[in-house]
């Protein structure tokens, strides 16, 4: 997944929010704050869903009064021990597009902040699964027995599992033609 | 007497899984440090231990695939494992039984264990699954014998059977029910039925979340066994996470019709069970209120404002109806409930009818109650039978026997029922909620079964008129046409018209398109809502860690809380400040359970005053009652002021509190607004007005500048003089209706009222006294018999007595002593004294010996 300049699934997948904890109070933001009504600014410890394109240089060390970053990072709701869990049991089986639309674009970018290798290990684990399964259902698209539900499973992908999907469809389409071609 | 399944099983691979479960349990690399647990689980004297199923998946991943598909084999073993560490950790304060069985129950991470009744299939009998649902139906809890004892005369020698039948987990061969009565040699045995061991079970059926059924789809349901200390721990109406084996019990009717159907009765195995809903348990909500909560709450209590935040917070998505969300949150919060020590029992909820005009979101304010009560059922006039509301006598399918079967009051007992569609309920039906309203109890006498179940519950319920719209030209009696004996057990009657008025209707069509533009966060934008959020990820046994759980105040969206008008000053700029509805459900249960709030004096006096005012007000020509005034209106408002001292988390219900009742009860009776700008013009006709002005700069500051110029001196003591004289009067009233009139209504007025007073402390010497006070001798009249004049002068002015605009004092007087007792005449001093002071005033004109009206 290499992430271009002007690619817009990128920027969306850049948008999305982490929880964050503020280690330093931030004078006249406290609206940003979520549902406090007593300060106008943001608290030392205030917790705070911050956009990663914005999380990410502020946990950098900016300067040499903060060298932990302005903000300390928290795990995301979408790679919690929880949603972890779900995926080990069963990856097919969890509904990725209801957590997030992009759930691997997200987990790619956090690994590179966090280098958790336990969590990468897992995420590629449960890609691999999922990744045989949606080859699966591409390549056998009007098989009866899996039209049943493949709309079930189709709604439970991720935005990378999509156009996966969409090019092992198109592969498969390919290779048909040219089977039937060489007859 | 031996026992070959639990031998049979004890061979090498059942001891291989034993000891590696046990490894398991004394591992402490994982999270959970199962030994303690397990101490715990001593302490608390229970017998099952919850399990994290991913750490055991992290610990070893066959055995979790094992637990997860061949529960049958793997169950045992882990149960056997507990057992035995149970036994080398327990210590002798522990209590802990030879005979006692231990069980495992399992949460965690189920996969695509995780069904419900409808995507439960074939593949999965024999599985550990874990599904959602809501409890429907619980049978009797019936003792199972899992042990007998025998004994045998001639040898001398006691037998012991173990019995396993297809609801047990544990294992795959069963023994038949039938006991022995004869040993090996044939002798004869007889059952020690005392010594025998007997283990509790219970079937339930769960059935398939509504709202998670497909569209057009009835849903599903699933028959569930609970065995030991399982039983009991869900109620009808739980919405609950069940864990458990998917068994198949043999065929159901092999006997009847010579066993050819194939089908077999297949049942859940429930192994661990966890309540989803915070709905309440046993009448008490499960609501935790940590420090940090305590503290919330009691920081927001300090607040001025703090009832008006709370109501306002209450369905922001509604727009206006401010009196009514009010009401509700009273309601919630409701009075007390008071059980004298003859018997009486004075109910303290608080009962709502909302009629209106059509899409003036009165259900929604009912679904909003259903959501946020701890415990609340909802049911339709047409939708629900006499029976079905309180209770009814069924057979029993099992035995056959005649039992009681609760209907949606009882259960609601410390809840809240709603009543949508009130009117189209029968009269038969209606009646049948009577007792329920005013006494709280059913009361059963048929099939046999005579008794009385308890149904303290506050009714909300909302109608339509009777013409489908509100015809504003009509009597509202005529509107609701709703006896009056009914009426008067609702505590506030809210009439909601749909008034054509263009500023109010463009808010309205703005605040509902910005509920439209409301895009949840988190979501796609322009992709449909999906409906089937599918079973949680998840069979969690409790503790969610959640960063929003202290959360007190919503962030203000602008498309939501456009409708909120509370603000607080902060820095001199004004917020607007929503309260988060978890937050509100703490703060409603703290204050329900801590706050027990007592009448004072001063509130008592003003509650009294008020009813007082109520009953003989004549009303101006344009204002009807909406609902009767009888004495339960005076108990109407001692619970809502009772209730609006919880809600200040004051001890004490104060003066102000009975302001807010009367400011609540007028709103719903009248449907006018008591404001300082009205008071003028009412005052001719309206004794509370200028009392009202008097009080409200004690704790008014926003609108005293208004007040103190038109401030009626009026000292202290008079005040209370004038409060006991009223009351001695509504007393004496009473007193004699009794006399008058032998019906049972005045005797049951009297009996109230009568309570009414003694509950709140004023003592009966206190109001005989005041009474007399009233009565003074000479040339001058008192205040208060000066205020009595004038309020029966007030009733008169709008009678043909001044049809010509005036009337000569001898007349006057006369017609004001007709409505005297004979003891409180006015005398021609008095009378005169009076006319003065209310010339004085500018209320009248006095011109020699005739009487104008201004």
């Amino acid at each position: 997944m290499p992430s271009r300049y002007y690619d817009i699934d990128d920027f969306i997948a850049d948008g999305q929010k982490i929880p964050c904890i503020f280690q330093t109070a931030v004078p006249e933001m406290g609206y940003l704050e979520h549902g406090r009504s007593e300060s106008t600014d943001i608290r030392h410890g205030a917790r705070l869903e911050l956009p990663l394109w914005l999380a990410e240089p502020l946990a950098m060390g900016v300067s040499d009064e903060f060298p932990n970053g302005l903000v300390m990072v928290s795990t995301p709701a979408p790679f919690t021990s929880k949603i972890i869990n779900a995926l080990k049991a069963n990856a097919v089986n969890v509904d990725l597009r209801s957590l997030t639309m992009y759930f691997f674009r997200l987990a790619q970018r956090w690994l590179e902040l966090t280098g958790d290798h336990t969590l990468l290990a897992q995420i590629s684990a449960a890609f691999k699964e999922r990744a045989v399964v949606v080859n699966d259902y591409a390549y056998n698209t009007r098989s009866t027995s899996l039209m049943t539900d493949s709309s079930e499973f189709m709604g439970k992908l991720d935005d990378t599992e999509v156009k996966l999907y969409k090019a092992a469809h198109v592969a498969s389409r390919q290779f048909k033609k040219w089977v039937s071609i060489k007859k | 007497m031996e026992t070959p399944a639990g031998r049979d099983l004890q061979d090498a691979v059942l001891e291989d899984r034993t000891r590696k479960f046990q490894e398991f349990l004394e591992d402490r690399t994982h999270a959970t440090d199962y030994r303690d647990l397990i101490r715990l689980m001593l302490v608390r004297d229970e017998r099952r231990l919850v399990v994290d199923l991913d750490e055991v998946r992290d610990f070893d991943r066959e055995f979790w695939q094992g637990l997860l598909d061949t529960p049958g084999e793997f169950l045992p073993a882990a149960d056997r494992a507990l057992q035995l560490t149970v036994v080398a950790i327990a210590e002798a304060r522990h209590n802990v039984g030879e005979s006692d069985v231990f069980y495992v129950a399992y949460r965690g991470s189920f996969g695509d264990h995780a069904v419900n009744p409808r995507t439960i299939s074939a593949s999965h009998v024999g599985k550990l699954l874990s599904l959602e649902g809501i409890v429907t139906r619980c049978s009797l809890v019936r003792p199972k014998v899992v042990r007998s004892v025998h004994y045998c005369a001639k040898t001398d020698r006691f037998h012991a059977r173990e019995y396993y039948d297809q609801a047990m987990a544990s294992t795959s061969t069963f023994v038949g029910s039938v006991y022995p009565t004869e040993d090996a040699d044939g002798n004869p045995l007889t059952t020690e039925y005392g010594y025998c061991t007997y283990r509790d079970h219970q079937t339930m059926s769960i059935q398939e979340m509504p709202e998670r059924a497909p569209a057009g789809q009835l849903p599903r349901s699933i028959d569930v066994i609970l065995d030991d200390d399982l039983v009991d721990t869900v109620k009808p109406g739980d919405r609950i996470q069940l864990v458990g084996m998917y068994k198949s019990m043999g065929s159901r009717s092999s006997s009847k019709d010579g066993g050819g159907s194939a089908q077999f009765k297949t049942v859940i195995l429930a192994n661990n069970i966890v309540l989803l809903s915070s709905k309440a348990n046993g009448g008490v909500a499960r609501a935790r209120i940590s420090d940090i909560d305590v503290r919330n709450i009691n920081r927001v209590a300090k607040k001025r404002n703090v009832f008006e935040l709370l109501s306002q917070s209450l369905a922001p998505s509604i727009y206006g109806h401010d009196y009514i969300k009010k009401a509700i949150l009273l309601m919630l919060l409701s009075g007390m409930e008071k059980n004298l020590e003859n018997g009486t029992h004075i109910r303290g909820d608080i009962n709502i009818l909302m009629v209106g005009d059509p899409s003036t979101a009165k259900s929604q304010l009912l679904r909003f109650v259903l959501n946020t009560a701890p415990l609340a059922i909802a049911t339709t006039g047409r939708g629900s039978s006499g029976v079905g509301l309180t209770a009814a006598v069924t057979s029993d399918k099992e035995t056959g026997e005649r039992r009681l079967e609760a209907g949606a009051m009882v259960l609601a007992d410390r809840g809240v029922v709603c009543i949508d569609e009130f009117d189209k309920m029968s009269d038969v039906d209606r009646v049948a909620i009577h007792e329920v309203m005013e006494q709280q109890t059913v009361t059963i006498a048929k099939a046999g079964i005579h008794t009385s179940l308890n149904a303290r519950c506050s009714v909300i319920a909302a109608a339509n008129p009777v013409f489908g719209q509100y015809d504003t030209h009509k009597d509202p009696h005529r509107n609701i046409a709703l006896p009056d004996s009914l009426l008067s057990r609702f505590d506030l009657l809210f009439v909601v018209t749909d008034e054509v008025e263009d500023a109010r209707d463009r808010a309205i069509s703005e605040h509902v398109l910005r509920m439209h533009r409301y895009v949840k966060a988190g979501t796609e934008e322009g992709i449909p809502v999906r409906e089937d959020s599918g079973p949680s990820m998840q069979a969690n046994g409790g503790a969610k860690e959640d960063a929003d759980e202290h959360k007190v105040y919503e962030k203000f969206d602008a498309l939501l809380h456009a409708g909120v008008t509370t603000r607080t000053k902060f820095n001199g700029q004004h917020k607007i400040e929503v309260l988060s509805i978890p937050f509100i459900k703490k703060y409603l249960h703290y204050a329900k359970m801590r706050v027990r709030p007592v009448l004072s004096q001063n509130a008592a006096d003003y509650i009294v005053n008020t009813y007082a005012g109520l009953r003989n007000d004549e009303l101006s020509a344009q204002q009807r009652k909406t609902s009767p005034i009888t004495a339960r209106t005076l108990e109407t408002l001692i619970r809502l002021a009772t209730a609006h001292a919880k809600a200040r988390l004051s001890q004490r219900v104060e003066r102000k509190d009975a302001k807010v009742a009367e400011q609540i009860l007028r709103f719903a009776l009248f449907k006018e607004v008591v404001r300082a700008e009205r008071k003028k013009r009412q005052r001719v006709n309206e004794d509370s007005s200028d009392e009202e002005e008097d009080e409200d700069d004690e704790d008014d500051e926003d609108d005293s500048a208004t007040f103190r110029s038109s401030a009626v001196p009026s000292s202290q003591s008079t005040r209370q003089l004038r409060g006991s004289s009223s009351n001695g009067r509504a007393y004496d009233e009473s007193m004699t209706s009794v006399v008058d009139d032998e019906d049972a209504a005045p005797q049951d007025n009297f009996q109230l009222l009568a309570q009414a007073v003694e509950a709140m402390g004023v003592s009966d010497g206190a109001a005989g006294s005041s009474s007399m006070a009233g009565q003074q001798p000479g040339t001058g009249v008192s205040n208060s018999r000066a205020q009595l004049f004038t309020r029966i002068m007030g009733q008169l002015l709008n009678t043909p007595l001044f049809a010509d605009e005036y009337a000569s004092v001898d007349v006057l007087v006369a017609e004001v002593n007709k409505r005297m007792e004979q003891e409180d005449l006015f005398s021609e001093q008095e009378a005169t004294a009076a006319l003065r002071k209310m010339n004085d005033r500018n209320q009248i004109m006095l011109s020699g010996n005739m009487v104008y009206k201004i």
